[in-house]
């Protein structure tokens, strides 16, 4: 039994596996939003392409032979700025965006090119220098402005090493100077790399709960710091107040962190293994799941991460779904029970007739005409809710009872002066509680629409609004963190229920099934 | 021998009482539905306009009457045009000239919504949105559901576990949070997703239900006489089984068809619901949102529990029938 369970247990992997794949199979249809005129409409072309970036879809599926890092956009933007093309414009500000990351692959290549090819690149990365603090009139001559960074790269080439990225993003953390800062401004994006790792690292559970020299400054200002500089380097608006709390400065840490999930292969280069590595990682499903597992499904679009929320919300509808259905169920069984072992035709017929009105009778109205009654209550919710679910277990239960009732065993043993609540408890209820706990546990998907209209009604703030919200919005990482959560619920209950079926009936419990089979 | 035995399966549920009340009602509802544009429109059913004509306007559209009302388009014909006029000339789409939240008269059976509809109209041509999605979408999910869960039952082993788990990620999704997840990856909101949708995860409730059904009946003894006969576990399935799951299953089926239309009311509560201009019954109660009160709730709420009951009579009839 022990090892089934088990087994069982580990089956979960690949459902929530198989649940990846079903909502990555539908968010790979989701229309691009580059080529919807509506949306570039409104946002413009630079967003909508953000947007389509953000949404992994300018990577392919599952395979990619050729992963685009710095080292191959610097390839593209030189070329396109060589030729000065049509594209030269998208070049310069692609070359502007990937900032200090680029330099290292683009200065060296400089002498290659033609001369006025290599005055236009020059002027190209004034915006970086004027990031960097070191701008001048220089960097705007084209004159002089390849000279100028020619001289740089002769000076500072040896600080663009990772070591060296690693140090200025500790020293900023450890003591918040402004020369700290103007030191790792000065490597530009070439840091973000060991910031996002530092920033990474500062959040881990570890660093919240080793002991910290007194010299060490708060994790908190040292995250804010970093994220402060990163803001600075990549042009992004997502700056934090000084006296900004806790909350606010981890949900900022949530968005840099998939803000690099998404734009890392501007600023690293791939070399050796990792380029193989690449191939895999840099795809649309490799990235996706990466959003779904490491990140916690990633954020809203109002910016919260979307773990908080679910863990916020999904307690209150949970507990009013299951209460809902196990008042229901538990009504059921005993007015199956009670009907099969009276057997009287117009009480069985009333029953019966009540319960499909109820059925019959949309959640929404029963529950706006009560909650109009008798003011909303998160208990009549739940009866209301219960109400309706009341007719399906009744009479698949009646079906079942019945025929124990009037089986063979049972006459005998009624003629041998059993009595009925001997019938009912011995024998209707265990039969009939069989097939109603495998039903009860798919009931769950189905009531979670009825639980969002009760919610709605009886004005809870629970899942429910933020699911319309989400639609609304087209928040997906809401709906695929809901679908993984609900996915999980409902497959720990339904193993649930498959040991309670074993343990009611013998006969079904794995071991006996397999056995008679391999007799047969 | 198939022949034979429907034959007398057909002619006991027709005696039965429950069965004929049922298929009445049910009939009733679907003649009502089939012909709402010839009951309640406020286009004609034929027009001859300037030498061409038209049939229907579901068959083919007249863009020159579009968004035009019944006294307009009469406005616009000339002596030479006619026109075959339904029973009311009222649609269910565009508002009358009366005002809103009118009480029932002549003109307007059921009186007017909260936006001047007429209630009579929207409710005929909902009824046919209504059954048409309930009937697609149940007899969709029976048809998934019966074979994969005979199939997972019967085999066992590899294609047991296979189908269970394939059944258990669809069935995981619940309705609502596939709906919306389709709902928010869509342009525009289609029929089509939402029928696949409900569909899918109905289908995968049945299919559950099916499994242990037919795991059931197999610890059985006859199964066991029959496996020794040497049929196939396939054969014993759907030959030998399916008369015993088909109480079982026709209560699924009507309570699908049922649950379809209650979550399509769900949906449509929640601005997820069938696409359309056209009134569904969920969309219909949705106007409690605008409080609507009594007169315009209580005939989509008769006319489903009617529908419900009527197949539920059906249903019942039909397992009494197979129990003799």
């Amino acid at each position: 039994m022990l090892r089934h369970a088990l087994r069982r247990l580990l089956w979960i992997v690949p459902i929530l596996i198989g649940v990846t794949l079903t909502s990555f199979a539908l968010l790979s249809y989701v229309p691009d939003p580059a080529e919807d005129p509506a949306v570039v409409a409104t946002l413009g072309t630079e967003h909508a392409l953000e947007l389509k970036r953000s949404r992994f879809l300018d990577l392919p599926r599952f395979f990619n032979e050729r992963p685009l890092d710095v080292v191959g956009r610097v390839d593209d933007a030189l070329a396109h700025l060589a030729a000065d093309d049509r594209f030269a414009e998208s070049a310069r500000t692609t070359l502007v965006r990937l900032g200090g990351a680029a330099l290292p692959y683009l200065l060296p290549r400089l002498d290659a090119l033609e001369p006025a090819a290599r005055a236009r690149v020059a002027v190209a990365l004034s915006p970086i220098a004027e990031r960097m603090g070191i701008a001048s009139d220089e960097t705007v001559d084209p004159e002089r402005a390849v000279a100028f960074w020619n001289r740089f790269w002769v000076d500072r080439a040896i600080d663009f090493r990772p070591a060296n990225a690693k140090r200025a993003a500790r020293r900023l953390s450890v003591h918040g100077t402004q020369t700290r800062e103007a030191d790792l401004f000065e490597l530009d994006t070439f840091a973000l790399e060991q910031i996002m790792a530092s920033l990474v690292e500062l959040s881990s559970p570890a660093a919240t709960f080793t002991p910290r020299p007194p010299t060490l400054p708060e994790p908190l200002d040292a995250m804010r710091r970093l994220m402060a500089a990163a803001a600075h380097v990549t042009g992004r608006e997502d700056v934090l107040t000084e006296d900004a709390a806790e909350p606010d400065v981890l949900a900022s840490l949530q968005r840099w962190r998939e803000w690099w999930l998404v734009h890392q292969p501007d600023y690293t280069a791939y070399a050796g293994p990792s380029r193989f590595l690449a191939m895999l990682t840099d795809t649309q499903y490799a990235k996706w799941a990466e959003r779904v597992v490491l990140l916690g499904f990633g954020t809203s679009v109002d910016g919260t991460p979307i773990l908080e929320k679910l863990r916020d919300r999904a307690p209150t509808t949970l507990l009013i779904m299951t209460s809902a259905i196990s008042l229901a169920y538990t009504l059921a069984l005993a007015l199956a029970v009670v009907s099969a072992i009276r057997s009287q035709r117009r009480a069985d017929a009333w029953l019966l007739g009540a319960s499909l009105t109820l059925f019959a009778t949309p959640t929404a109205c029963l529950a706006s005409w009560s909650a109009h009654h008798a003011g909303p209550s998160a208990l009549l919710g739940v009866i209301v809710l219960g109400a309706s679910m009341v007719l399906s277990p009744l009479a698949q239960g009646r079906l079942l009872v019945g025929e124990v009732v009037r089986s063979d065993y049972v006459r005998a043993g009624r003629a041998l002066g059993m009595g009925p609540v001997r019938i009912a408890f011995r024998h209707a209820l265990r039969i009939g509680l069989l097939p109603l706990v495998a039903l009860a546990s798919v009931e769950m998907p189905t009531a979670l629409g009825g639980t969002f209209v009760v919610e709605k009604i009886f004005g809870v703030s629970a899942l429910g609004d933020e699911t319309v919200r989400a639609v609304q919005a087209h928040d997906v990482a809401w709906l695929v963190g809901l679908a993984f959560l609900t996915a999980l619920f409902v497959t720990v209950t339904s193993i649930a229920t498959d040991f309670a079926v074993a343990a009611i009936d013998p006969r079904l419990s794995l071991a006996a099934l397999r056995h008679r089979r391999m007799g047969a | 021998m198939i022949d034979r035995e429907l034959r007398e399966f057909l002619g006991r549920l027709l005696g039965n009482r429950r069965a004929q009340i049922g298929a009445i009602a049910l009939s009733v509802i679907a003649f009502f539905s089939i012909f709402a544009e010839w009951i309640a429109s406020d286009v004609p059913i034929y027009v001859r306009y300037q030498g061409s004509s038209y049939v229907l306007p579901a068959i083919t559209r007249p863009d020159r009457f579009r968004d035009m009302r019944a006294d307009q388009i009469k406005a616009t014909l000339g002596p030479d045009d006619a026109a075959l006029w339904p029973l009311l000339r009222v649609g269910p789409e565009a508002p009358t000239t009366d005002p809103p939240l009118r009480a029932a008269s002549l003109s307007h059976l059921l009186g007017t919504d909260a936006f001047g509809r007429d209630v009579f109209a929207r409710l005929l041509h909902g009824t046919r949105v209504s059954l048409a999605l309930g009937a697609t979408v149940g007899a969709l999910s029976l048809l998934i559901g019966f074979a994969l869960g005979g199939v997972a039952g019967a085999l066992g082993g590899v294609w047991d576990s296979l189908i269970e788990r394939l059944v258990e990620i669809v069935g995981v999704f619940p309705a609502v949070v596939a709906v919306a997840l389709v709902r928010a990856l869509e342009r525009r909101p289609s029929l089509l997703s939402l029928i696949v949708v409900i569909a899918a995860v109905n289908g995968a409730n049945i299919a559950r239900l099916t499994r242990v059904l037919v795991l059931r009946s197999l610890a059985e003894e006859w199964a066991v006489a029959a496996q020794a006969t040497g049929a196939s576990p396939l054969r014993i399935a759907f030959r030998h089984l399916a008369p015993h799951l088909a109480p079982a299953l026709a209560i699924a089926g009507v309570l699908a068809v049922g649950s379809v239309i209650l979550t399509e009311t769900s949906l449509s509560f929640l601005d997820l619901g069938v696409p359309s201009k056209i009134a569904t019954w969920g969309e219909m109660l949705g106007e409690i949102r605008w409080g609507a009160g009594a007169p315009i709730l209580l005939p989509p709420i008769i006319a489903l529990a009617l529908t419900v009951g009527a197949l539920y009579l059906i249903a019942d009839a039909i397992r009494k029938t197979f129990e003799v």
